[in-house]
This record gives C-alpha cells, sequence and structure tokens, in this order.
C-alpha cells in the first residue's frame, strides 16, 4: 500500500484498487488492529445477542366457543411454550364445558333449569356472573346477562333466525331482569327467576382470555398473544420489540381488512360489531347486539365498538354495553372508568377515539373521519 | 518515547476520540423519534458522519475500525439485538459505499455527495434488517428513507465538509 | 464546498439517487399490494391438521373427518373453502370462498375450521 508522508507528518494510507483488494486480504489473515476491532465486535455481538433474545413464537390454534382460537407466546424455550399452551387450551375446553349456552348440562344450562331455585354451580360461572351483574348494574342493563330469553326468541346466528312479533318481543323482555337473578358466592350457587335464562355470550369469551393470560402470566412466558375469535389479549409487546400491532376491523369491509392499527402492551382489545352476526329480511338488517330495554337490536348510530382494557372480561361486557348506549352516554360510561378506552365507528363512517387512546391508535382508511375525545 | 511509539499512541489517541465522538452520536441518535412503526431501532445515520470524517482525515481502514468499535460499544449501551443488527448493517454498508466511492472517483467527487452515498447506503442497509425481521412490508417505508437518507447526508455532508479543513489546518500547526 | 461545479463522482450519486428513489416508489406499490404468501390453517377437533400454503396450491379437494363430523374442503391457487360438511345448517359451505388473511370458514358441529392467516403481515391479529 503506497504511503505518503504529507507535509503535516501524518501517515496517510492511500488506497488504490490493488491497495483495497490487499486492505480485505490483511484483514482476514493478518493479527493487528483490524483482527483485533473485528473481535470486539463479534463479542459484542454476542453478548447484544444474549441480551436483546428473541426465541422462535410457538403458536397453537383451536376451536372454542364457536370460534378459531390462536394463541402464539415467546420469551421462554419451546418446551415450556408448549407446556404453557397445553394449560391453556384444557382450561379453555374447561370453560367451554362450563360456561357454554348451548353445551348440555353446562352450568348456564342448569341455571336456566333452575326455576326460582338456587343452582350450584362452578366457581367460574359464579365469577362470570357476579361480574356481569356488576356490569348490569353499572350501565342501567345495557348489559344484561338474563338476556337469553331474547337471545334465544331471535335467534340470530342460527338458522331459525326470524323476526318475532311485538307480543312475543315483550313477553320475552319483561323475563329480560337482571334484578330478579342473584349470585351466591358463599353458597357457591346462582338463581334465575321462573322463565330466565342467561346468556353469558357478551362476556364468556373475555373470561376465558383473562383465564388464558393468568396461565401464561404464572408460567412465566413474557410475551404472548391470544386472540378468540376476534377478542384480543396480549401480554407484554412483539418479541422482536415493539407492541403489539392490532388491525381494528372494518366493519364495512371484508374479514380481514381493518381501518387502522392499535398498538398495545400487556392489554386486552374486544370489539362489538354489528356486522359479527346479523340476518337479513325485506331489506332491513337484524345484528346480534339485542337492546334490553326495547327487545330489538340496538339502533345507536354505531356500527362497531371496540374497548381497550387492562381485563378482558370488563372489555367483552362493555363493549356490548357501549355499543348499546350509544356514543354519547358509551363514552361517558368509558370515561368514567380506570385505564379504559375506546373506539366507536358510526354508521355515517365517523371515528370516536377516547383521549387516552389517542397516542396509541392510528387511523390508516381515509374513507373514515376520525374525532378524537 | 520513540517517534515511532508517538506515532503509534497518537494514532490510538486519535482513534479513540474518533470512536467516542462517534458512540456520542451513536446514543444521541437512537433518542430522535424515528421509528417506523414496528421497526424498532431505526436509525438517522448521524454517526456516519464520523465515519466520513476519520475517512478523510486519516484513511478508509481505520474508519472502518472506528465504525465497528462504534456499533460494537453502541449496542452494549442498549438496544438489543435488533439495534445492534441495524447498525452493523448500515454502518458496514456506509462504509463500503462511502470508502468505494472515494477510491472510484478520488478527488472527482465532492464530501456531499459521498456523505449522501453513505447515507443511502446506511438506510438501505436497515431496510434489508428490517425485511429479514419483520417481513416484505417494511419495503412500503423505502421511499422515505430514501429521502431522509438524501437530507441526512446532505447535512452531514455540508457539516463534514466545514469541520475538515479546520481540524486539518489545526493538526498541520502541532 | 461551496457547490463550485458538479464533478463526476456526485453525477454518479445523482444518478443512482434517482434511479434508487423510482425502483422505491415501484416496490412501495408492490409491497402494498401483498403481505406475504396467505396460508389456509385447518383445524379438526381443536388441533391444527394441515397448514397449506395458499400461493402455491394445486387444485384439489381434501377430507377431514373429526369426532362429530366429516368436511370436505378445497383447494385452488389462492383460495379455500368448505366444498361439503355433514352439518345440518351448511353454514360453513355457504360460507364460500376465502383468500384474505383474517377469513374463516367454520363448521361448529362438525368441530372443522379453516383460517386463512398471512405470512408476515403488517398487523398482528385483527380485533373484530
Amino acid at each position: 500500500m503506497p504511503e505518503g508522508a504529507a507535509p503535516d507528518g501524518i501517515r496517510r494510507r492511500h488506497l488504490s484498487r490493488a491497495g483495497f483488494a490487499e486492505l480485505t486480504w490483511n484483514a482476514a489473515t493478518r493479527p493487528g488492529l483490524f483482527s483485533r476491532v473485528a473481535g470486539t465486535a463479534a463479542l459484542a455481538a454476542v453478548l447484544a445477542l444474549f441480551m436483546g433474545c428473541a426465541p422462535k413464537p410457538v403458536s397453537r390454534a383451536g376451536f372454542f366457543f364457536g370460534t378459531v382460537i390462536e394463541v402464539t407466546v415467546s420469551g421462554s424455550g419451546s418446551a415450556a411454550g408448549e407446556a404453557a399452551l397445553d394449560a391453556v387450551f384444557s382450561r379453555f375446553e374447561e370453560l367451554e364445558q362450563r360456561l357454554s349456552a348451548t353445551v348440555a348440562g353446562s352450568d348456564v344450562d342448569r341455571l336456566g333449569d333452575g326455576a326460582g331455585e338456587a343452582v350450584a354451580v362452578s366457581d367460574d360461572a359464579l365469577r362470570v356472573l357476579s361480574r356481569a351483574y356488576y356490569f348490569a348494574e353499572l350501565t342501567g342493563g345495557a348489559f344484561d346477562p338474563t338476556i337469553g330469553p331474547l337471545v334465544a326468541l331471535w335467534g340470530i346466528g342460527s338458522d331459525g333466525a326470524r323476526v318475532p312479533s311485538d307480543e312475543e318481543i315483550t313477553a320475552a323482555r319483561a323475563l329480560v331482569d337482571y334484578r330478579r337473578a342473584s349470585v351466591d358466592e358463599a353458597a357457591g350457587t346462582a338463581t334465575l327467576s321462573a322463565g330466565q335464562r342467561a346468556d353469558l355470550g357478551g362476556i364468556a369469551k373475555g373470561y376465558a382470555a383473562d383465564e388464558a393470560g393468568r396461565i401464561l402470566n404464572e408460567a412465566g412466558i413474557g410475551h404472548a398473544l391470544v386472540n378468540l375469535g376476534g377478542n384480543i389479549l396480549t401480554l407484554g409487546g412483539r418479541p422482536e420489540g415493539g407492541p403489539w400491532r392490532i388491525g381494528l376491523q372494518d366493519p364495512f369491509g371484508e374479514r380481514g381488512d381493518y381501518i387502522g392499527v392499535l398498538e398495545i402492551t400487556d392489554g386486552t382489545a374486544v370489539t362489538s360489531g354489528a356486522y359479527e352476526r346479523y340476518f337479513e329480511k325485506d331489506g332491513v338488517r337484524y345484528h346480534h347486539l339485542l337492546d334490553p330495554s326495547t327487545g330489538y337490536p340496538a339502533r345507536s348510530g354505531l356500527v362497531s365498538v371496540t374497548i381497550v382494557a387492562p381485563s378482558s372480561t370488563d372489555a367483552d361486557a362493555l363493549s356490548t354495553a357501549a355499543f348499546i348506549l350509544g356514543p354519547e352516554e358509551g363514552i361517558a360510561l368509558v370515561e368514567s372508568l380506570a385505564q379504559t378506552g375506546a373506539i366507536f365507528v358510526t354508521e355515517d363512517r365517523r371515528v370516536i377515539v377516547t383521549v387516552n387512546l389517542a397516542e396509541s391508535f392510528k387511523l390508516t382508511d381515509d374513507t373514515y373521519t376520525l374525532q378524537k375525545r | 518515547m520513540s517517534a515511532e511509539a508517538q506515532g503509534q499512541t497518537a494514532r490510538l489517541t486519535r482513534l479513540a476520540l474518533m470512536t467516542a465522538a462517534a458512540l456520542a452520536l451513536h446514543v444521541a441518535e437512537s433518542w430522535f423519534p424515528v421509528a417506523l412503526p414496528g421497526v424498532p431501532g431505526v436509525k438517522l445515520g448521524l454517526a456516519n458522519s464520523v465515519t466520513l470524517l476519520t475517512m478523510l482525515l486519516i484513511g478508509p481502514r481505520d474508519a472502518l475500525a472506528v465504525a465497528v468499535l462504534r456499533v460494537s460499544l453502541g449496542s452494549l449501551l442498549g438496544g438489543g439485538a435488533m439495534g445492534f443488527a441495524f447498525s452493523i448493517a448500515g454502518a458496514l454498508l456506509s462504509w463500503a459505499a462511502m470508502a468505494g466511492l472515494r477510491v472510484l472517483f478520488r478527488e472527482g467527487i465532492h464530501t456531499v455527495s459521498v456523505s449522501v452515498a453513505g447515507a443511502l447506503a446506511h438506510n438501505a442497509g436497515q431496510l434489508a434488517v428490517a425485511v429479514i425481521f419483520s417481513g416484505w412490508y417494511v419495503f412500503s417505508y423505502f421511499p422515505a428513507l430514501l429521502v431522509s437518507a438524501v437530507a441526512t447526508g446532505a447535512a452531514v455532508g455540508v457539516c463534514v465538509g466545514l469541520v475538515r479543513r479546520p481540524l486539518e489546518r489545526a493538526r498541520r500547526a502541532q | 464546498m461551496i457547490l463550485t461545479r458538479f464533478k463526476k463522482g456526485d453525477l454518479f450519486v445523482a444518478v443512482v439517487t434517482a434511479t434508487l428513489l423510482l425502483a422505491a416508489g415501484a416496490a412501495a406499490l408492490i409491497a402494498r399490494a401483498g403481505a406475504g404468501d396467505p396460508v389456509a390453517i385447518v383445524i379438526v377437533d381443536g388441533a391444527a391438521v394441515d397448514i397449506i400454503n395458499l400461493r402455491d396450491a394445486r387444485a384439489e379437494e381434501r377430507v377431514y373427518a373429526s369426532a362429530l363430523g366429516t368436511c370436505a374442503v378445497a383447494f385452488e391457487p389462492g383460495r379455500v373453502r368448505i366444498a361439503a360438511a355433514d352439518c345440518p345448517d351448511q353454514v360453513c359451505v355457504h360460507t364460500g370462498w376465502i383468500s384474505r388473511p383474517g377469513q374463516s370458514a367454520v363448521c361448529v358441529p362438525g368441530r372443522v375450521a379453516v383460517v386463512v392467516r398471512g405470512d408476515r403481515a403488517e398487523v398482528d391479529a385483527i380485533v373484530g
């Protein structure tokens, strides 16, 4: 390599093409400053890798509560991950047996046959019911777990879906009243008045998600994404760094289209949407979110409500309640609760976001207008 | 101390100073909100200005040493495996582009252009790492990265050019 | 250092930058269009039994039997559907072809589900 003694006495090395090649060869073969630097770099790389390790995620899909469930965990070895998933999925099975309205012999099923007598139910059912009654109280009955008779009457989501007559609706509505139902946690029983039926569809998946989160947390899992058919629960953030990125389903688009991205770390998100389950008759769409005070699908000007909260049980109940209450009362409800945020999508394509989510939600579809509250 | 040893010490000191400067910039620029959604650890490339300066004042070999040292030490200070990957890819490609241009064109190229090329290569390296980590969708950030590279590179090039003459003169005065 | 005159090297860098900008524009458009290969996952009795890359799927039909029923799933390049099932409501069959990440066809009584997932999408999951 030609070396010049420049006037200022500094040995400057000028590179020719040949010099470039020689430099690379020397670096690869001879000890010296360069190799020492390379060695340091390699060592630092190894250390950095250990510090920021992101092991391969473990994923499992299943089928419970009538929907597809997917759980992804990372942050421990794959053996620990698989063991944790085993625990989570067997818990899902257990919960389905206990809380499903369609499984014969489930707590919910037997509760309906109680006809005014106390029925012994599982701890899970007790917890879900008391939380459900708490929200029924809080929302003035907008969320009501005794809505079973109305749900059965309309039959939305099954083949027998139809528009009931006014008399039928009035009769069913009379049975929907959370105040006539009760839970006795000490005795381990729950009671419904004669004719009442419980439907935990608006809260059971949330509870299942919370249980999954609890099990994974106890197993020491650092990063997890639990997706119960659209109910999202997260532990930590993405294994590679940064929060989990959750898309918001487009209420007017196809499944899989999203209109914005929510960044979540350690939280849950649940949506209630008019597009999830419905049937159409004579050009009118009847969706599955029934308003207990009218007996008809809620007409609040909303097409979807997404709640972000630390508990999926709460988020599930709140999303149903907020949908039925409508934007004004729904927002007031959410704002009165700690650590809870909401995104409302209206029929006229407005997206209303509570202030506490302004930073973590980005609207990506410009056919909608964003309104911050 | 013999002249040889004095020279070596001077060289080591110079390199250490350059590395320190580069490291400072490396840490400082990690505070800039360049974060692309879903891709934490992306940097502007300001620390490459030191790589360029070293290359101009001393030589490409030492510039590479400074760059690699800067990334290694910088990643020990934070950033994790992902941060390290982004930084090393950016720094190496940047060095290669700048050194290569200097070899190809010698004095037939302005410092600003070298710096812009270095910044482009830096962001190209970061993009490649992002694709490996997060998949092809990050390619949609390519245009934004390019524009930012040209801007950063130009700014850096101007600064380096401004700083170079006084530094060379100062050394001559020693 | 002030812009005296353009030299050969400057021109080279300028040309390269311009080319890259054009390429970037094109690449960005392409990237937005496709977010990775869509993958169909078939879940029988709660366990994922088949993962098929839809991009290079051959046109074929596969039969899956669960403890409660049997389902025929039809594949075509880029899309999948439940072609036949022995459940009474046939909701799964009526769902028709699905092809986008996030879509699914589910046979609740037969405990068979087909889910489409993107390979590496911009979002990790969709709430809704």
